[in-house]
């Protein structure tokens, strides 16, 4: 059964509604567009309200933008992939932070991040275990 | 300043409030390591738990028998002179409770948004687990137990490829117990507490001291149900995928490996810790009856201070 609780999959749940319709378009067209190309695409948005969404995607670091003559050509900066990972990361650098006074998500982590030089002490964590395994035998 | 009936009210409320919790908070920040010390961290935990909140707790209570006092003996004018004292007092009350509330809000937003996360990259739910929990898709292993009172648990496939069934159980039993004695909002209640250690270095660090002492706590109590070594065991081997992110994390994410240490070591060689036995109940609820008593009979004198306190300074 399908989770009520569960927010729309994906970028939905980061970006409104016209702002994902931008970007999905561009990700459809695959190549740069101008507001005047995308409009058609959508019915009854005004122009300037496409433009200013333009905008603020580009200002959000989603887009990257180039002059065309008089007006932008706008195509996304990220695949959809990269975009969402991106995301996933972000939101879960901040269950990490080791800032004392950062104040953390109220979560019951198994285990936090072991730095790579911890392979040693993991090493010797594992002989022990397994000598207390073969004393319990 | 002249005030009202009821701003004087507000005002001796809130300067009550940060008197008495300032008080508890300076007490408490000097003793809590000596009281909290114990063999068994579950016994640590519950000290560490009852000491942060306690300086709120007081402030309350004062803060309501003051209120109390003050609708039973204060004569209804509607302007009185407020000093100096009162009102720096009632500010700090005032700072107080608004940093609680916000501290709040802001771990409130965080929890949403891993919720979110890991909502998002959630698919099937676990079956057989005493939990409602969910597999997750997630190159972090993740074994997180997310939510305040309908808690649920989101444990990536990789932790479940790596353990075996009985690892992984017992895994289980670790979260089960964070579950049981609601460790995600006691974590909350001591971030919102109202009071002057949420401000300071002590605060943080009992909360840290707490962290420590309930993750003990929580293998402690599942080796008992399940077995310690093979959560030891589970535990390095998610330490372990762990140390090798595929892509680099922050370099904030990373810490010294120690508490894995200890956590292994107690799960190795257990420490017998019996805990004291609890106060008997006639002895507590007398306690409460005297103090209530004792509360009652004061009442007239605790107007009597709350409204010198309040008219003291210029």
């Amino acid at each position: 059964m399908k989770d009520p609780l569960r927010p729309p999959a994906g970028l939905a749940a980061t970006l409104g509604p016209l702002e994902l319709r931008v970007l999905d378009e561009l990700w459809a067209r695959g190549a740069a567009c101008t507001v005047r190309d995308l409009i058609d695409a959508f019915t009854g948005i005004a122009y300037t309200t496409l433009m200013t969404t333009a905008d603020r995607l580009f200002r959000k670091g989603l887009l990257v933008r180039e002059l065309d003559g008089r007006a932008f050509r706008y195509c996304p900066r990220w695949t959809r992939e990269e975009l969402d990972r991106h995301l996933a990361s972000s939101a879960m650098s901040t269950w990490f932070s080791d800032d004392p006074r950062a104040l953390k998500p109220l979560i019951s982590l198994f285990v936090e991040e072991v730095s790579r030089r911890d392979e040693s002490m993991l090493d010797e964590l594992e002989r022990l275990i397994r000598r207390k395994k073969e004393r319990g035998r | 300043m002249t005030l009202g009936y009821l701003e004087r009210l507000v005002i001796q409320a809130l300067s009550a409030h940060a008197l008495a919790s300032s008080v508890a908070a300076l007490a408490i920040g000097v003793v809590w390591r000596h009281v909290a010390a114990s063999a068994s961290p579950a016994v640590t935990a519950r000290r560490i738990f009852l000491m942060r909140l306690m300086p709120s707790l007081l402030g309350g209570l004062v803060s309501l028998l003051v209120a109390v006092a003050y609708t039973l003996w204060e004569t209804r004018v509607d302007a009185e002179r407020a000093g100096v004292l009162g009102l720096a007092l009632a500010a700090a009350g005032f700072i107080f409770v608004g940093a609680g509330l916000w501290r709040a809000l802001i771990a409130t937003r965080r929890t949403w948004s891993v919720r979110r996360t890991l909502l998002r990259s959630s698919g099937m739910p676990l079956p057989a687990v005493p939990l409602r929990a969910y597999v997750v898709e997630s190159r972090f292993p993740v074994v997180a137990l997310v939510g305040l009172v309908m808690a649920r648990l989101f444990v990536a496939r990789r932790v479940i490829d790596a353990c075996t069934t009985d690892e992984f159980d017992a895994v289980i039993a670790h979260e089960q117990a964070h579950a049981r004695h609601r460790d995600n909002l006691r974590r909350m209640a001591m971030t919102a507490a109202p009071d002057p250690l949420g401000l300071l270095p002590a605060g943080r660090q009992m909360q840290q001291a707490w962290l420590r002492a309930s993750e003990l706590a929580a293998d402690e109590w599942a080796a008992g149900r399940t077995n310690g070594v093979l959560l030891a065991s589970a535990l390095v081997k998610v330490a372990r995928l762990a140390t090798t992110p595929p892509e680099p994390m922050p370099a904030s994410a990373l810490y010294s490996g120690e508490p894995i240490t200890e956590r292994v070591q107690r799960l190795l060689e257990p420490v017998p810790a019996a805990a004291p036995p609890p106060w008997p109940q006639w002895l507590r609820a007398t306690a409460c009856i005297a103090l209530v008593a004792a509360a009652l009979i004061a009442l007239p004198a605790i107007h009597v201070v709350a409204e010198r306190i309040l008219q003291w300074g210029p």
